[in-house]
């Protein structure tokens, strides 16, 4: 059938953030079809400039009111590789131990208030609380408990009040962690109720694949959140001071976020390209929530980030519980952290719930931030939203007009974009 | 001990909107309940208040809400005596009704025994830092109904109340 078809998704819902869809389709022929980000610029690096090392941290955690407490360690590694400050065992403990909180608050929202509407056919969370009013409860339960953790380790659910440059400024107490090892205890069957009520309707997202590089730190013993080396499944591992040589951002007429490219006209960053790359270092119950799913690596399909999510709810819940027993063996100690101002340029790098995180700082001699860069997750994924795209809609160009544009929807819904977020926008010159 | 909560909410960058967080700030600087009443700046609310609302046996919740009234004017009355009229697009997490996350409360069977909402009609939702004027004049009015709300489940409160 030689249709025309004539679609403007005018502002995508149910994600952080607008992104518009246009497809337009002549006598069977696409005509146009854009990923398009309508976003204001937030100018956060213009902000960083001039400001003193101790309140970059406080700034950045600023540019998201999901990931900041990704923002804020992606900063503070910056600064203390910037400044050459070393961290203490208990310092990196204690941060995993926040950016899991911080990856099971996000992907849960994700799953459980984003896309679990679409798998059960309903436009909100809000009808399910008839039709599947368990599986609601569970998820309510497992970002109560993510809640608890951000809370407990960095003094609040979101913007984290407890970090600093070198360490801690408060700690947990060894009772407030023992609490948190019991709740998490706890989450891994509730973890597991969820996964059950996902599986029962996962025929519901698509069956399209699309090869792709995927990109994410990894590490020899640990599912790599907090550090690590970056890795492409084109090219291997790089260092993460070659970040730009990685990101390689350009910009587009028709969107206010840059995009990026490396080995391929796109590439994929998120918790799918984690497990793609990482899925080795899983523990147990994440192996089996992706056994589950029938989840292997590599998988070239985008709509399973969402599972991808789910096994990664799952890993930080069993990594918490073992982080906490290696804090419970060692004792906490009260750290002086040791902070020595020098010039230089530091970068730093972790994976956020939404993929790769690239902060890159340089200090000057009285401590102060000269330049900035910040290079988010949602922007190295605009490439690939566009590709898929490409790639999908000839496939279901048949199809209904409403269900097209669900498909769509759909897709762009699977890589929980951040457009807010976006902090690195167009770079202009007025004449 | 039974826990008893008062919570704000709203956006104080909306102008009126922001009259909620702005009462339970200005109550808790007043230090009349001491550690009798939690006051939480429940922000531009979502799924975080169901989360509050677990942790209490008597809440109060002060949110400015369309109810036809005049500017200013202040309705109080529990979640059974409303219909919500605002419309859900799903459009984001961030864009949320408190009625809806009442009944997510009921289901996770976390309600509070005591609920009371207390709305209060705005004469001007806008970015804007502040209150209207008609608000801004009102605020010892809301305050003492808050106090008042209160007096029941709190001992020697009445004497705050005039």
């Amino acid at each position: 059938m030689k249709r025309n078809l004539n679609i403007h998704i005018e502002h995508i819902t149910r994600v952080e953030g607008h992104g518009n869809i246009v497809l337009n389709v002549k006598a069977g022929r696409i005509e146009k079809l854009q990923w398009n980000i309508p976003e204001a610029p937030r100018f956060f690096e213009a902000m960083l400039r001039g400001k003193h090392f101790n309140q970059l941290q406080p700034i950045t955690s600023r540019i998201c009111g999901i990931c900041s407490i990704g923002h804020s360690l992606a900063s503070l590694k910056a600064t203390e590789a910037a400044l050459g400050v070393e961290i203490s065992e208990q310092t990196v403990l204690l941060r995993r131990l926040a950016l899991h909180g911080e990856n099971m608050q996000s992907h849960i929202l994700h799953v459980g208030y984003l896309v679990a509407p679409d798998l059960f056919g309903a436009g909100s969370i809000m009808p399910l609380l008839k039709t599947a009013h368990k599986a609601v409860i569970n998820i309510v339960k497992i970002h109560r408990l993510a809640n608890f953790m951000s809370d407990l380790i960095c003094g609040r659910t979101t913007h984290p009040l407890r970090f600093c440059v070198g360490g801690f400024t408060l700690l947990p107490t060894l009772k407030e962690l023992q609490t948190l090892r019991e709740e998490l205890l706890n989450g891994k069957d509730t973890v597991r109720k969820v996964a059950e009520a996902i599986q029962a309707k996962v025929h519901h997202l698509p069956d399209f694949f699309r090869e792709t590089e995927y990109i994410a730190l990894t590490a020899d013993n640990l599912y790599a959140l907090y550090d690590g080396p970056v890795a492409s499944t084109d090219t291997g591992i790089h260092p993460v001071n070659d970040y730009l040589s990685i990101t390689n951002e350009y910009v587009l007429p028709h969107s206010t976020a840059k995009y990026t490219r490396h080995n391929r006209e796109s590439y994929m960053v998120g918790a799918l390209a984690r497990f793609n790359i990482n899925a080795a270092q899983l523990g147990p119950l994440a192996k089996e929530i992706a056994a589950r799913f029938d989840l292997e690596p590599v998988n070239y399909n985008p709509f399973m980030n969402t599972i991808a999510q789910l096994v990664e709810i799952a890993d930080s819940m069993e990594d918490s519980i073992a982080i906490i027993d290696e804090l419970m063996a060692r004792g906490l100690k009260e750290e002086q952290p040791k902070v020595k101002i020098r010039p230089g340029r530091g970068i730093g790098a972790v994976e956020v719930p939404r993929g790769i995180l690239f902060h890159d700082y340089t200090i000057d001699e009285l401590g102060n931030c000269i330049k900035a860069n910040c290079i988010i997750p949602t922007n190295q994924n605009n490439a690939n939203i566009q590709k898929d795209m490409e790639a999908l809609v000839p496939t279901i160009i048949d199809r209904p007009q409403n269900e097209i544009e669900l498909t769509l929807e759909m897709l762009v819904r699977a890589y929980d974009p951040c457009i807010s977020c976006s902090t690195h926008y167009l770079k202009v010159e007025f004449k | 001990m039974k826990k008893i909560g008062v919570i704000g909410i709203g956006n104080p960058n909306m102008g009126d909107d922001g009259i909620g967080p702005l009462l339970i700030h200005r109550l808790y600087a007043s230090r009349l309940f001491g550690d009798t009443v939690c006051f939480i700046d429940g922000g531009a609310g979502g799924m975080t208040i169901v989360h509050e609302l677990a942790k209490l046996d008597t809440a109060v919740i002060v949110d400015a809400g369309d109810f036809g009234g005049k500017p200013g004017e202040f309705r109080i009355f529990s979640p059974e005596e409303i219909v919500s009229l605002k419309r859900f697009s799903g459009f984001s997490v961030h864009e949320w009704d408190l009625i809806k996350t009442i009944e997510i409360s009921k289901v996770m069977e976390e309600l509070p025994e005591q609920l009371h909402i207390m709305a209060i009609q705005p004469a001007t939702i806008a970015w804007q830092p502040k209150l209207s004027k008609i608000l801004e004049s009102r605020i010892p009015v809301y305050e003492k109904a808050v106090r008042k709300l209160l007096e029941p489940y709190c001992r020697n409160i009445a004497e705050c109340i005039n």
